[in-house]
Order: C-alpha cells, then structure tokens, then sequence
C-alpha cells in the first residue's frame, strides 16, 4: 500500500477549506486513506487502493474532499508544441506524451510534492520506471519542437543531474548511480532514447536521468514542461492526466501536446496529450439497487457519483423518460483507468453515500455449520496426548534444510523430498518441513530450564513432494511426540503409542529401524497395513549434542494421523 | 503446639544429655547430634524461626576452598599433568596416542598446558619428551594443593602463591572441568528462644504422632491407636506438570467454535498452491506487484503444477485480457498460461473460497478456513515466516451490501466481542464493494478486524456461480496477542516450553 507525506496547509489550500484532525480523520475513507502518523504540518498517509494511483499524492485526495470536483477542460486544437517521435522506438519505448503548464509558482511543498508524486507514479505504478517515468523541465529554455529519438550510445554527451561533467549514454549507464539503478531496463538494446529540443540540446535520457539545469525545477520557476515516457500508452496517458489535474488544481493553465508518430499506435499516429479517455459509462438503476441491497433514485445517484468526481455526459437531458429514471449515465474521470465493470461504479457510489450510513441486515437463510472430516480425528489424538500428560505445541512449518543441526536425521523414507523454497528471505525460512521431529528438538533445545519431565507433541502440517498429484505436493497432519527426562527411554514412549493405537483402534508392529538419528537396536518403524506409517526411538547422543541438548530423549511421529482413524 | 518430626529432631539437639538446655548451638553441632542433613536443619529451622521458637543468627561468612569432581578424582589419581609426565617417564617411546588413561579433552589440555610451560615438547611422530626437569616441580605444587583441599581449607590459611594456582584452576579450563571449587559459607548460630525452652521441656520423644495413614495400620487397624500430626496446609504445594492444548491453538479453536455455530462449513487445502488459484482466478493479474519475488514464496523444484482444466483456463484468461463475457473491461494484457502452473506457497487463504466456488459449492453456503499462509517478508515483531489467515465466503441467492455488513457486525460481536465497530472502504483486487471492518477494543482502541467484499464477477462467472459471493477475511492476530498477553507475534509459535506454560487464554 502506498504511503505519502502531506503537509496539512497545503492539503487545506488544496481542500479549499482548513479542517481539524478530526475532520480530515473522517472524511479520508472516502480516498481509501487513513492517517498512519503526524508530527507538526506533516501527515503520513496511507492509501489502499493500489489501482488509483490519482489519489497518491495531496492534489488527488484533495480532489475528492471537495465537494466541487475539478472543471478541467484541455483546449485540443488549439496547440503549437509537438513531438516528433523517430521511427526506431517502436521497439525500445514506444510512447511518449507531455504538456506546459504556465502561470504557476513553483516553490518549496509544490516541488517536494512533485518529486514524490514521481517517485510514487514512476516507481509504484511504473515498475521502476519500467513501464512509466516521468520528467519535469524549465519550459523557459526550451525551443519547440521538441523531438524523442533512437541515438547511438556514444553519440550525445550532456551533463545529467547531479554531476558536473558531461557523459554519453553508456558511460552514464555505466558510472551515473541513476544510471545504475535503471539501466537494466534498456538492457539489450543498441540505441537508447533521447529527448532533444529544436536546438538538439538534450533535455532527458529516458527513462534514466533528466540534463541538469534544464531538467531541474528550482523554486520560483512559473513554466514547466512535463513528459512521461513508456511501454504501454495506455498508462502514459493516464499519468499524464494525473499529473496535469494536479497541476491545473495548483492554479497552472496547462497547454497541451501533440505528439507525432512515424508508427500506428492504438490511438492513430498524432495524439494530444493529456488525453481525454471520456469514457462512457451506462448502468442500469437496479444493479445499484441490487449489489446494495435498497431502492434507490437516478438523482441520488448522479449527485453522489459527480461529488465522486464523475462527469455527466451532455446530452442527457434527451433522452427518454423511462430511460431517465432506469439508467446511470456518467463519464469517468480522465485520472481514472481502474473502473473496470459496473461493481467498481457501485462501490464509489456506496463509498460516496458514506458506509457505515447503510443499515446492516442479517443473513436470514439457514446453514449447517461443519469442522473439516480432519478435525475429529486430530481432536481425538489431541485429547488422548492431553490425557498422557502431554503438553500440546505449535511451530513454525518453513525451517532449514542445509544447515539442519540435526542433519543426520533421517526422518522417513528417502522418497519424501522436502519443497524448497525458491526465493527464501533466510535460511532459517526455506523448506516446508517434511517432519515434525525436528520441531519437537527445537522446543527441547531451547527449554533445558523448564521442569522436567518434558512430555510434548505436536499435531501439525507437513509437506511432502509428491509427483502424481496435481500440485507436485501433498500437505497432511502428523503426530510427533518427544519424551525428555533423565529415564526417558524406548519402553515409556513405547508405551503411550501403544495406548494411543488402542483408542484410535489401530493395529502397528515394528520393524527393524535403521536411521542414524537413534541409538543403534532402539529405534523402529511403525508399520500399519504393510506400510511404514511413522517412526520411534531413542535419539542419538550425536544428535542432542548436535542440538545443544543434554537430557535423554525419545520420540516417535505418526505419518498422516487423520489417515488412520 | 504441633511440631514437625524434623522440628521436634532439632529441638531435641537443644538438650543435653544431662538434661539440661543449651541456650544456643551451631548448626554442624546440630547436624552431628540430630543427624538431619543439612537441607532438612534448613528447611525445620525455617519453621521454628517462624514460630518464634528460635532464633538464627548468622555468623562472619568465610570462604572455604572444595575440590571439584575433577579435583576429588585427581586427588585419587593425580592430575593430568602429572600422570603424562609419570607416562614419559614410564615409556620409552612415550606417544600421545598411547594415553588411554584420560579423556580427549583431559589430554589435549594437559599437553597444552605442559607444552605452554616449557616443560614437555613433542616430536615428530607424537613422542612427548621432557625439556626441562626443573619444571616438573610446578606440577607436583598443583598436586599438593590439591592433597591440601582435600577436606576444604580456608582462603585465609593459604599463601598469595598458591591462591595464584587456585585462581588458574578453578572452573576455568574447559567447561566445569576446574579443580578447585570456592564456596563462601555462612556459619549459623541456632538460639533457643523462652517459649522454645518451654516448647522444649515439654517434649519428650520423637514417635508419638504420626504423619502418613499405611495401608498396613488400615488393614490391621493400628491407626486406632495413633495420633495424626496435623499439616500446615498453608503452605505452597510441589508444582505439577500437567498435558494441556496450546494456548494460541485454543483460540484458533473457539474461533473455529463460532463459525461454525454461526452455520459455517469449514475448508482444507494444500499449502503448496499455484498462481492460478492464489492469484489468477482471483483476477489479480499477472503484472500486480503482490505477485513478485518479494511477496511470494516460490516453489524451487518443481516449477509448474499439473496443467489447469481448459475450459476454466481459457475463461480465465479471457477475463484478465478484456472480460470474456463478464461485462467487465479486463486488465488488457495478454495472459501467460504457463505462468498460471507455477507453483507457490500460498499466500492467502483465499484460494480454498474459490476452490469451492468451482466444486459444486451448496447455494446457499457458507464456508470458512483457518489455513497456514506464508509471505515473503522480514520476521519481527509483527510478521512471522507463517501465520495463519482465517477466512471464507458465504453464497447466496439475495445476497447484497447490506448482509456483507450484517455479516461483519456479527464478526465484530461474536468474535471480537466488541460493542462497537465501524465499516471504512478498502481494496481488494477480487472484491468490489469492499471493506474493512474495525472494532473498538478495550484497550487498544480502533483496530482492524478483518476486509470483505462481494467477490468481482470476473472471480465467480468462470465457476458459473451467478449468484452474489460475499468474501470475508478477519486478522485476528493482534486480539489473540492481547488475549494471551503477548507483545511479539513470534510468540504464538515460542519453542520456550517455560514460556508456554505461563501462557494463559
């Protein structure tokens, strides 16, 4: 989820209006936002809709405090600025789209705002700028038009930001730390991007680093050329319709850009950016009035819809009567590409009319209420351990595997891979254990100042790999139980799986077991129809030495317990 | 007044064979007399003090010197040192292999000590040989404050030199291997008290009361003619280890309770799961960032499940690319299949709901899960490697909003026990309305309880469920902390058995 940094009087200027903490505090469910920390003027916010990135940043969510949405309207035709895109990008970062925004003041929270919006749009919803980023320059030095081409690595050298020699596009992959973090992106391409103006003067390398002084805002500028470049035009547009809303709510008249295409995209070869989406949405009233569960009227719901910053389309007024009081129709906002069906048109509407305003209802049909079939079975062996006297544990199931202290244990058959865990974060976390036993040691070693006896068990989850199955896998209950004190021996463990047998009404017998991890002639299998369904021992000194234990201990574990009931 | 056996034994010390009384006595003289071991004087003039009947006063404490086990054994034998020094004097080719009267441990110090010296050198081939005679002396001077602590010896009565060695040798080399062993011990002077003296001249032998009832004296019935000595019954019994279920598993369990009270069916499934059913079937797609390697474990081998049935496959990939026939816009990507089989831990407990959409579920039905999940992320105070999500769906023909809320209300009733709750918007990418349900705690304040919503029709048309699904998931974690009193979360799983047993619901 993102988190942003407001300052509060900017977010009022935004607003329109100072609110209390408390206020603020009230309304922010309506951007999915709730105030995660503040110290002075400054909120940390954190906003759960991971699909409206328009709402990370103070103008998106101040947007949809106001009561009044934005009245935005981009002049189309009428613009003189372009981009020419150069043939060859098609294959490296095809899109490209950007704007002016005049008679704006740039000062210190206007600029800290904008550099955040970035690092959120580019970084969070961009993919590390993979598919998006964004570039903010001073229009003033600029000469229209401007041009986005393919160039040789070493052909340009220009100074970029945060340095004071000029650098061609490979040495500023190779040595500029931007450079660094982002170049795998243009990674197996020839030619990289460049953004130039008339005068060739260079003003980005996208999507890596912005030129200095050009591409650097400084307080007190009053123009600015914003451009974002990309992999999916889609989502160009979309951020470049957030950025310029947010821009035109801090007072800038924005000159839109027509971009040149020498290829076809989706949208034809010229296209002017921002970009209205202006797309129409129809939905019947009584789909609203049956995810809600009320009855409802057509201008409740426009009212509530338009407050939520959707647009009413114009020529409403001619349709049918009956259409008029059975059908929504709205256009969704141009900063919104996240209104995929009908239900999310719903939802805002609900969020609009406010939640906890709904009366709840009970659900009033009947249902018979059921464990898992697993569950009587673990709760039989549950209350039979208990009734032996032994205390009841729950572990972790990720654990190690390599450097495993009781690596000779030899659990079960050699067959029972454990799952490995690909990506594991630490060692101690990378396998799904394929045995209880190991769980049990760990609580023996790291208890040697709890009274004894220790009598424990553990009725938990393993995994196994197992190839005929559709997941490669099978997930099933076994039973480990772990005797320490200083006679624990075979015989008394022995003796509680013999009773547990009796009640669970299962025949065993032993065979001859073999496994390092036990004192040689004091272990067993435990054999049930023919199969091994479990293991009992005596533990190997080696072992507890090798897991810091210094108490006699004897175990066994039942394989798939609930299989035997 | 009723007195102890052990009480009534340490009275008696207090009487002279003539008769008379003796004001006070040191507790060795006590011990010589009574023949109580040391504990038991301890524990018996622990009563009487209390019963005003003496008065213990302690003495100067003074250090004495012990031998250790080790010490006791070289006392016998000699120390290890001197014993390899007798072995080279012994053999003709003296090898270190060849010692087979110590332990390895004992050896590879002594050698080590012996070689650090000066007194012994080895060459090739392990052949120990003494370097210098006069050394040897250094040992024998070990040896003899060895013979000297035999029956403990004061620190007063020893010289700056030897306390030197003792200071090398106590508890030091190796693990609790030391030779010597320093106590400080605290002399105790018993004094009889008046009432004492009184309790005393009162007495007359030992045996007249009885404290344990024998099956003999009930068979034979000889209890008829004893006396039962009453217990002190305020005091503290022996503590008892008893079998008893895992506090965080019993809360498990009482939630498990109340779903299934409310009329809920529970679910289980298999940890190990693929993308298609963590992720795809719940129209996450294929690009969200909760999908990557920092927030999913992957399986390492093998990498892909059995391949996914068609039909639900090609629907679901429809949907993710521009609806299918959901009235949905889709995500506009082109779906990668392959990618559906990859194999995961599962990360949300969400993949059995939908298993059971797709399984001939009851309609109406509510199910419900407590399944282990796992995510990539740091272990601390607030994530363990695995936790467990509880969570379901509830299937119904007029499902709408409103029964979502009602649902929730009593989540937050029965469940949390809370009076009052509050419903705020949230995001989930499979639900649409969706919410988060937060309760007003006692001590904590607003929490969040759990996130719901009405499952998108991208996730339940491929199934053919046409009718409403409401999705609920409650994060109980932080009531099940505060129940049991806990304030890391890795502490639901602590491998600290002391620990657990202090553990109370």
């Amino acid at each position: 989820m993102p988190t942003i940094t407001v300052s509060k009087i900017d977010l009022e200027s935004l607003i329109g209006k100072k609110m209390s903490f408390d206020e603020l505090q009230e309304k922010l469910p309506l951007v999915k936002g709730e105030i995660k920390d503040f110290e002075g003027d400054e909120l940390k916010i954190e906003l759960a809709d991971t699909n409206r990135p328009d709402l990370w940043c103070a103008e998106g969510i101040a947007r949809e405090l106001r009561v009044e949405s934005s009245e935005f309207r981009v002049e189309r035709q009428k613009t003189k600025y372009q981009i020419f895109v150069d043939t060859e990008l098609k294959d490296i970062r095809p899109y490209i789209g950007g704007f002016v925004a005049k008679n704006i003041k740039i000062d210190e929270p206007t600029l800290l705002g904008l550099i955040q919006t970035q690092e959120k749009l580019a970084d969070g919803f961009g993919r590390h700028r993979k598919n998006i980023s964004i570039g903010f320059y001073r229009a003033s030095q600029i000469t229209f038009p401007l041009f986005y081409k393919a160039v040789e690595q070493e052909s340009y050298k220009f100074v970029p930001l945060d340095s004071d020699t000029p650098q061609n596009l490979k040495e500023i992959l190779e040595s500029h730390p931007k450079g660094i973090e982002y170049g795998s992106i243009l990674k197996g391409f020839a030619r990289f991007p460049i953004f130039v103006d008339e005068n060739d003067k260079v003003l980005s390398f996208p999507p890596i680093i912005n030129a200095r002084d050009i591409g650097e805002l400084k307080s007190g500028d009053t123009e600015i050329l914003c451009e974002v470049t990309g992999t999916d035009l889609e989502g160009v547009l979309l951020i470049l319709n957030i950025l310029s809303y947010n821009l035109f709510d801090r007072g800038a008249k924005i000159i839109p850009i027509k971009v040149e295409y020498p290829y076809s995209t989706p949208l034809g070869k010229s296209i002017i950016t921002p970009y209205d989406f202006n797309e129409r949405l129809t939905i019947k009233k009584n789909e609203f009035e049956q995810l809600l569960g009320m009855k409802l009227n057509i201008d409740e719901i426009v009212r509530i819809l338009k407050n939520m910053g959707y647009k009413l389309p114009e020529h409403q007024k001619t349709r049918t009567p009956e259409h008029q009081i059975s059908v929504v129709e709205v256009i969704s906002p141009s900063y919104r590409k996240d209104i995929m069906h009908p239900v999310d048109v719903i939802e805002d509407f609900a969020i609009g009319k406010g939640y906890n305003s709904f009366e709840t209802e009970d659900i009033s049909f009947f249902t018979i209420g059921k464990p898992a079939p697993v569950e009587s079975t673990l709760n039989k062996v549950r209350d039979i351990m208990i009734g032996s006297g032994f205390e009841e544990i729950i572990s972790n199931i990720l654990t190690r595997k390599s450097d495993d202290p009781c690596s000779t244990w030899v659990p079960r058959s050699q067959k029972s891979e454990m799952i490995e865990i690909e990506n594991y974060m630490t060692e101690t976390y990378s396998v799904l254990r394929n045995t209880l036993i190991p769980s049990l040691l760990n609580i023996e070693a790291h208890s040697p100042k709890a009274g004894y006896p220790h009598k424990i068990f553990e009725i938990g989850e393993v995994v196994i790999k197992d190839e005929k199955t559709d997941l490669r896998s099978r997930t099933f209950y076994n039973l480990g139980v772990l005797l320490a004190h200083p006679e624990a021996s075979f015989s008394e463990i022995h003796s509680f799986l013999e009773i547990l047998s009796r009640y669970l009404n299962f025949t065993y017998i032993f065979e001859k077991g073999k496994s390092p991890s036990f004192i040689k002639g004091r272990d067993a299998n435990i054999m049930i129809n023919k199969k091994q369904k479990g293991i009992i021992g005596e533990i190997h000194p080696q072992v507890l030495e090798n897991w810091g234990i210094r108490m006699p201990v004897a175990v066994f574990e039942i394989y798939d317990i609930a299989s035997l009931h | 007044m009723n007195l102890h056996p052990l009480e009534i034994k340490v009275l008696l010390a207090f009487k002279e064979r003539n008769g008379n009384l003796k004001v006070s006595a040191t507790a060795e003289e006590i011990i010589d007399i009574s023949k109580l071991s040391e504990a038991d004087l301890r524990r018996a003039s622990g009563w009487l003090n209390t019963k005003k009947l003496i008065e213990i006063i302690p003495q100067k404490p003074e250090t004495v010197i012990y031998l250790t086990d080790w010490g006791k054994k070289y006392y016998k034998q000699g120390t290890p040192e001197k014993q390899i020094v007798e072995f080279i004097n012994k053999n003709k080719t003296p090898i270190i292999k060849d010692i087979d009267f110590l332990e390895p441990l004992e050896i590879s110090e002594a050698i080590g000590f012996l070689k650090n010296e000066g007194i012994i050198e080895i060459k090739s081939g392990g052949i120990l040989t003494i370097k210098n005679v006069a050394f040897v002396e250094k040992i024998q001077k070990v040896q003899d404050l060895i013979n000297k602590a035999h029956s403990g010896m004061e620190l007063e009565s020893i010289t700056e030199q030897e306390k030197k060695t003792i200071d090398e040798r106590h508890r030091e080399r190796g693990k609790a291997k030391g030779i010597f062993e320093i106590h400080k011990k605290t002399h105790l002077l018993l004094k009889l008290t008046p009432q004492g003296k009184q309790v005393l001249s009162g007495l007359s032998e030992v045996g007249e009361e009885i404290s344990q009832l024998t099956l003999e004296m009930i068979k034979d019935g000889k209890w008829r003619e004893k006396t039962f000595r009453e217990y002190n019954i305020d005091l503290l019994p022996p503590m008892v280890i008893i079998g008893k279920k895992h506090p965080y598993g019993e809360f498990l369990q009482s939630v498990r309770e109340k779903l299934i009270s409310m009329g809920f069916k529970e679910m289980r499934g298999s940890i190990v799961e693929n993308e298609f059913w963590n992720m795809d079937a719940l129209f996450m797609p294929q690009f969200h960032p909760a999908r990557e390697v920092h927030d999913v474990y992957f399986v390492k081998e093998p990498k892909y499940s059995a391949p996914i049935e068609k039909d639900i496959l090609k629907k679901v990939s429809d949907i993710h690319f521009s609806g299918g026939d959901t009235g949905s816009k889709g995500w506009g990507y082109k779906f990668d299949k392959d990618r559906a089989r990859r194999l995961i831990l599962r990360s949300q407990g969400t993949p059995l709901s939908v298993r059971t959409l797709a399984n001939n579920p009851e309609i109406p039905g509510k199910y419900f899960a407590i399944a282990r999940c796992f995510r990539y992320d740091r272990v601390d105070t607030t994530h363990a490697p695995d936790f467990f999500q509880i969570e379901g769906i509830v299937l119904g023909e007029d499902i709408n909003f409103k029964h979502l809320l009602g649902l929730l209300k009593l989540f937050g009733k029965e469940i949390a026990e809370a009076n009052e709750i509050r419903f705020l918007p949230t995001y989930f990418p499979f639900t649409e309305p969706s919410v988060e349900l937060q309760a007003k705690h006692k001590k904590l304040g607003w929490v969040e309880l759990g996130g719901a919503g009405i499952f998108r029709p991208e996730v339940t048309k491929p199934f053919g469920i046409e009718v409403p699904v409401i999705a609920w998931g409650l994060g109980l974690d932080r009531m099940a902390m505060m129940a049991l009193n806990i304030k890391d979360i890795r502490d639901l799983f602590s491998p600290d058995l002391e620990f657990l047993r202090k553990l109370r619901k």
